[in-house]
């Protein structure tokens, strides 16, 4: 073709651009009069140019939106039977006029939709008529009609439906000021309106504000039911590419994930588009921010990214929100196009007016805090199946929401409790993520080793897509914000390395490895316990029972079954562990170091400390030229060591140990991390057993409030410490504090570690000895009792625990006066750690007290020798066993008419004691009492009454009704007597029995006392 | 390439070639030409080594891509649309170069996956298609052609490529409208009834 030629056809082309169907005709005939080829070639340049689904016509990007439309200099005069009156907007598929009816019989304004593309054929004009037919049955007052449809004289397909005149949903909300509750009656109104349509299966397949107008009356319509079918290519084209089926159609904000996979749409699609709405009516933006993004990313988003959560996003939209605000009016949405850039925010210089935008926004996110936001995230769940059932149910959860009621959202989710857990559990989730993500390098070694070099980075890839999944997968509703559910991302990581790496047996068992040390830092023994002991099988099958990775996993499981209170296995696996490990290393290394580290923990624990203090020694040396002194594990072990030593008796050597242990940490300036808690609470304890309370407690009081903020309530570390405070406080003698504490403590301990876990049976005794103190001796005895019985069954008769539990089970019931009962359980203790042990010290002592009770002060006088000789013996001078024993016996010389010898010694226990306890604490208070009695014993009855007064003073803290006030009372009162204040002291003498007797009983050791003293005093 | 050299550098040659050829300079073009062209075509290399079928492509991914990389982000909207229209033809290079490949490779029933722009997932095209649009290209006006390319392989709207092209937003409509149709004449030679159901 010449050029002059092609000029001239372009020419004449767009001539008949211009033209209108009948001018066109004209043009051709004109043409074709002159030049039939001319003609020719100009018909195929309109036949071309009315073709349609053609490369250029892929729908929206890379081909022009409005190509083969009408210009609007083209608008048509009529369509059908209506008048064109003006055109109201054009998209990608068409344009749509406003047009009125006025045949002389009615009048009406319509909304004409004319389809680009067309139904030339029969068969497919049939099918749009179909489809039209379908839609045109829609009647809902809250559902535009569609009221008739044709092809226009240029075969394009095009349909009459009721103009609406009103407000997209999202600027009606805004303009009217709604608040949060009448959006949400709006909303429902729609929602309802959505139903009806897919009770008569029509789904509308796009939803959005602009689909949704609100006329001024306050009515709702919903534009364009069903249309975005009819226009689907598959409807129309009948032979489009699958891939384009129903991708075209949406509008990326809106845009359900089933809908950019192309997957089947359904009802559940039109409930996405229904939470999109929600969320822009309650928050003022959409959920994802796609604006400018390339197709793939926003596509991705949609199909993998979760949405936010409503509450933390929301900012108040209404015209009085945003002025009061400061914020320009609509600034940011003037257009319906919502700029999260803060640019479009026009700051003005009113102060209060940005308070009042923070409180307003305050108010909002709180509103829509919890179920609201549960609400609209079930809506927005990626999987169809897992959204509300129907548009009606998400009705039906506002009004529950509205009316305070519990809601389905909240129920429904599984992980609803999992959440709070998570949400407590930052750092361990944090932790979580790190290692689950390290996976990827961790396991490339196991690969190596497994000389499946050439596989490697195809399981590399499968792993990584296997974490990727994990991460994505996490279910919005069972996370907060942008913390991910570590429990569910576990449960199904577990499940899927079991599933899927079946074949890779070494891959496989550093997997369940690594989320078994996840399950672990969660607190969840049970289970990293049986994803380590897979592990471990595996390793031992498939990589040798010597290997250093089956010395590993026995390691594991060893430090695991530690956890959970398996304590002879944990020995028998971390040695075996280390067994294998030594025969294997050159020489030692840090993961050696631990296990033997562990190991020793154990030891100590089950009274072992001479072998724990050498591994603890070998741990150090080790960790301290690999690691550095500062590590968490040389920290760890440095105070094992510690507390070997001074079990030990190995004083000095203990002392050194604290002081080096004690100097690494300014507990200043902590900040909170589980290290720094660990930290915290070793010193704690490191100070109580220096006999530093008063240092000790504010210390585990600081871990236990890092501990809580860093892990869930009750997890292990949480109660460990609340139990440690719980002893700090009854040392401070703060015994109602310290009560309540480790009440707290062992209900959680009872409810997450089980009845018999060690920490429950240790916080169960805690609390028995502060009971004990307080003088609630049946609950004591009943609290400690049970503990023993779990022990018995667990631990060998010479078990220190075991030993321990006797002895503290034997003092409340000593105290409240079942002396055979007491007398039973001192001489299961005495049996089994036999007459030499350092734990005889205070069983013997407790004997004593029975036999004292019993009036076998012969008995009581030999046992109290050997106590002594005992504590002598085995404990450093000045140790608070030997104090205690001390104090018990100068009861018995009391009895024996000779309390003024323990004069001297009960001062000097008053001297050591004050050193470490502040006035008032009834551990000094238990000191004075005696040493008035003695006073008085010996004649000194005006020093007896200031060391007697000096006694009630430090008994602040136990009850006004505990015996010990009775009987303090009544030497006061003899004291008085004695003193010639007869009437004032007999009173306190009666009072002080009374007390005794409603406490302990009248036939109890303790009145009887009091009784004697009360006749003597009479008869005196 | 020079990319893996002074990045920075590159950026800001790359920006002040834009800003050149914005104020009409024709050598500028032609050193900014081969940049663009160069580095489009390293990412297609990519792109197609990620995907292991590799025979897809995502063209306004690519675009965007090039251009943050090439030009930043702080320019002018005047430039970018320059820098599109230097790309659009980069792009219609490689994407037909990429067609060939395909069909040379015998595997002519795979598609050639290209991205829209604005509105879609990713779309496949048949390389026969893409190929024979390529030739029919070669006939228009260049007017004509340059609006398709715009707008076809490097998403242009209508009033950027108005602004390149220095004529109204409604020439642009009109003579991709008329291109659309001379297209489509010499590609679809059955005529308007050869719908896509026959190809």
């Amino acid at each position: 073709m010449s050029d002059e030629r092609r000029r001239r056809l372009d020419e004449l082309f767009d001539e008949v651009l211009d033209a209108s169907p009948d001018g066109r005709e004209g043009i051709l005939e004109r043409v074709g009069a002159e030049d039939p080829t001319l003609r020719a070639d100009l018909e195929a340049l309109v036949a071309a140019h009315e073709r349609s689904g053609g490369i250029l016509d892929t729908p929206g990007g890379l081909a022009t939106p409005g190509a083969g439309l009408p210009d609007p200099s083209e608008l048509p005069q009529r369509i059908g039977i209506y008048r064109v009156v003006s055109e109201l907007g054009r998209g990608g598929m068409g344009v749509v006029f406003l047009a009125e009816r006025d045949d002389g019989q009615f009048w009406r304004r319509v909304a004409i939709k004319v389809i680009s593309g067309g139904a030339r054929s029969a068969d497919q004009r049939a099918r749009f008529e179909a489809e039209r037919q379908i839609l045109a049955t829609l009647d809902h007052p809250n559902i535009a009609r569609l009221y008739d449809g044709g092809v226009t004289e240029d075969g394009r397909p095009y349909l009459v439906m009721e103009y609406v005149d009103g407000l997209p949903i999202d600027e009606y909300c805004r303009v009217n000021e709604l608040t949060v509750e009448e959006r949400i009656r709006l909303f429902c109104t729609v929602a309802r309106a959505v139903h009806h349509a897919h009770r008569r299966l029509v789904v509308h397949r796009d939803l959005k504000p602009t689909n949704i107008l609100v006329t001024n009356d306050g009515e709702v319509k919903l534009l364009d039911f069903g249309i975005a079918k009819i226009l689907d290519p598959s409807m129309l084209g009948g032979a489009a590419p699958q891939t384009r089926t129903g991708l075209h159609l949406m509008t990326p904000e809106y845009a359900a994930p089933e809908q950019v996979m192309g997957e089947p749409i359904t009802t559940a699609t039109d409930v996405y588009g229904l939470g999109i709405v929600l969320f822009e009516m309650l928050t003022g933006r959409r959920p994802f921010a796609l604006d400018g993004l390339a197709p793939v990313e926003w596509a991705r988003i949609i199909v993998q990214e979760l949405p936010p959560l409503p509450s933390s996003v929301a900012e108040p939209t209404s015209e009085a929100a945003a002025g009061a605000a400061g914020f320009g009016a609509e600034g940011w949405s003037v257009s319906g196009e919502h700029h999260p850039d803060p640019a479009f925010y026009v700051p003005v210089d009113v102060d209060s007016g940005r308070l009042a935008a923070r409180d307003q926004r305050q108010r909002l996110r709180r509103l829509l805090r919890g179920d609201l936001d549960r609400i609209v995230l079930k809506t927005l769940r990626k999987e169809p199946e897992r959204r509300y059932g129907s548009a009606a149910r998400i009705v039906e959860d506002l009004e529950r929401h509205l009316e305070g009621r519990p809601v389905e959202a909240r129920a429904d989710s599984a992980g609803y409790r999992l959440r709070k857990y998570v949400s407590r559990h930052r750092v361990s989730v944090g932790a979580a993520a790190v290692v689950a993500l390290s996976l990827v390098g961790g396991t490339a070694a196991a690969l190596t080793q497994a000389g499946r070099a050439t596989r490697q980075a195809e399981l590399a890839a499968r792993q990584r897509d296997l974490m990727f999944d994990l991460f994505r997968l996490s279910d919005p509703a069972e996370s907060q914000g942008d913390t991910i559910s570590a429990r569910g991302i576990l449960d199904r990581g577990a499940a899927r390395i079991e599933q899927e790496f079946g074949e890779e047996p070494v891959m496989q068992a550093a997997m369940l490895s690594d989320v078994a040390s996840i399950y672990e830092n969660l607190g969840m023994f049970a289970r990293a316990e049986e994803l380590a002991r897979r592990a471990l099988e595996l390793r031992l099958q498939n990589q040798g029972e010597r290997s250093l990775e089956a010395s590993e996993s026995y390691g594991q499981v060893g430090r695991l079954l530690a956890e959970q209170g398996e304590r002879e296995e944990a020995i028998e696996l971390l040695g075996l562990s280390l067994d294998i490990r030594h025969s294997r290393i050159s020489r030692p290394d840090s993961i050696l170091a631990r296990t033997q580290s562990d190991l020793a923990w154990q030891l100590r624990a089950g009274g072992r400390h001479a072998e724990a203090a050498q591994l603890f020694e070998q741990a150090l040396q080790v960790q301290q030229d690999l690691l550095g002194i500062d590590h968490p594990e040389a920290a760890s072990t440095l105070f094992g060591l510690a507390v070997s030593h001074h079990e030990l008796g190995q004083f000095d050597e203990a002392e050194a140990v604290f002081e080096r242990a004690l100097a690494r940490f300014d507990t200043a300036t902590m900040r909170p991390h589980p290290v720094a808690a660990e930290a915290l609470l070793n010193i704690a304890m490191i100070r109580r057993l220096r006999s530093q309370l008063y240092d000790a407690e504010p210390l585990a009081a600081s871990a236990v409030k890092m501990r809580e903020a860093l892990y869930d309530p009750t997890h292990p570390d949480v109660i460990e410490a609340l139990s440690e405070w719980g002893v700090s406080l009854r040392d401070v003698g703060r015994y109602e504090d310290s009560e309540r504490v480790l009440a707290d403590a062992l209900d959680r301990a009872n409810r997450s570690l089980g009845f018999d876990h060690p920490l429950t049976l240790t916080t169960r005794e805690r609390r028995g000895t502060v009971l004990f103190h307080l003088g609630r001796y049946a609950e004591a005895a009943a609290t400690v009792d049970s503990s023993i019985a779990v022990k018995r069954d667990r631990l060998e008769p010479d078990d220190p625990n075991y030993i321990m539990a006797l002895s503290r089970a034997g003092d409340p019931n000593w105290m409240a006066g079942r002396l055979d009962r007491a007398e039973d359980l001192f001489r299961q203790a005495l049996d089994g750690a036999g007459r030499t042990s350092t734990y005889s010290i205070l069983v013997l002592d407790g004997l004593a007290n029975v036999a004292l009770a019993r009036g076998d002060l012969v008995g009581a006088d030999s046992l109290f020798e050997e106590s002594l000789g005992l504590a002598a013996e085995k404990l450093r001078p000045g140790h608070r066993y030997t104090q205690t024993v001390l104090v018990d016996e100068a009861f018995l010389r009391l009895a024996q008419g000779r309390g003024a010898e323990m004069i001297d010694t009960l001062e000097n226990v008053l001297e050591i004691r004050s050193e470490i306890f502040h006035e008032p604490h009834p551990a000094l208070g238990r000191t004075l009492h005696p040493l008035g009695a003695a006073y008085l014993a010996g004649g000194d009855p005006a020093r007896a009454e200031a060391v007697l007064v000096r006694a009630i003073e430090n008994y602040a803290t136990i009850p006004d009704t505990h015996w010990r006030m009775g009987d303090v009372s009544s030497l006061l009162g003899a004291a008085l007597v004695a003193q010639g204040r007869r009437a004032e002291g007999m009173r306190l003498l009666r009072e002080g029995h009374a007390t005794v007797v409603a406490h302990v009983g009248p036939d109890s050791w303790q009145s009887r006392i009091t009784a004697a003293r009360l006749a003597a005093a009479r008869g005196s | 390439m020079r990319m893996d050299g002074n990045q920075n550098g590159l950026r800001g040659d790359v920006t002040q070639l834009l800003e050149a050829v914005r104020g009409g300079d024709a050598r500028a073009m032609d050193r900014l030409v081969p940049l663009v062209y160069e580095e489009l075509r390293a990412l297609a290399r990519r792109e197609l080594h990620r995907e292991q079928q590799g025979h897809t492509l995502h063209a306004t991914a690519l675009v965007h891509e090039a251009y943050i990389k090439l030009a930043g982000s702080a320019v002018p909207a005047s430039d970018r649309a320059h820098f599109l229209a230097i790309a659009s033809r980069a792009m219609r290079q490689i994407l037909v170069d990429h067609a060939r490949r395909r069909k040379a490779a015998k595997r002519g029933g795979d598609m050639v996956c290209t991205t829209l722009a604005d509105a879609g997932a990713p779309v496949e095209f048949r390389p026969d298609e893409l190929i024979a649009l390529d030739a029919a290209l070669e006939q228009l006006e260049p007017r004509q052609r340059q609006v398709v390319e715009f707008r076809f392989f490097a998403g242009m709207e209508e009033k950027e490529i108005a602004d390149v092209l220095g004529v109204t937003d409604r020439t642009v409509r009109r003579e991709w409208v008329k291109a659309r149709a001379w297209l489509y004449r010499s590609m679809y030679p059955d005529g308007p009834s050869g719908s896509t159901a026959t190809r």
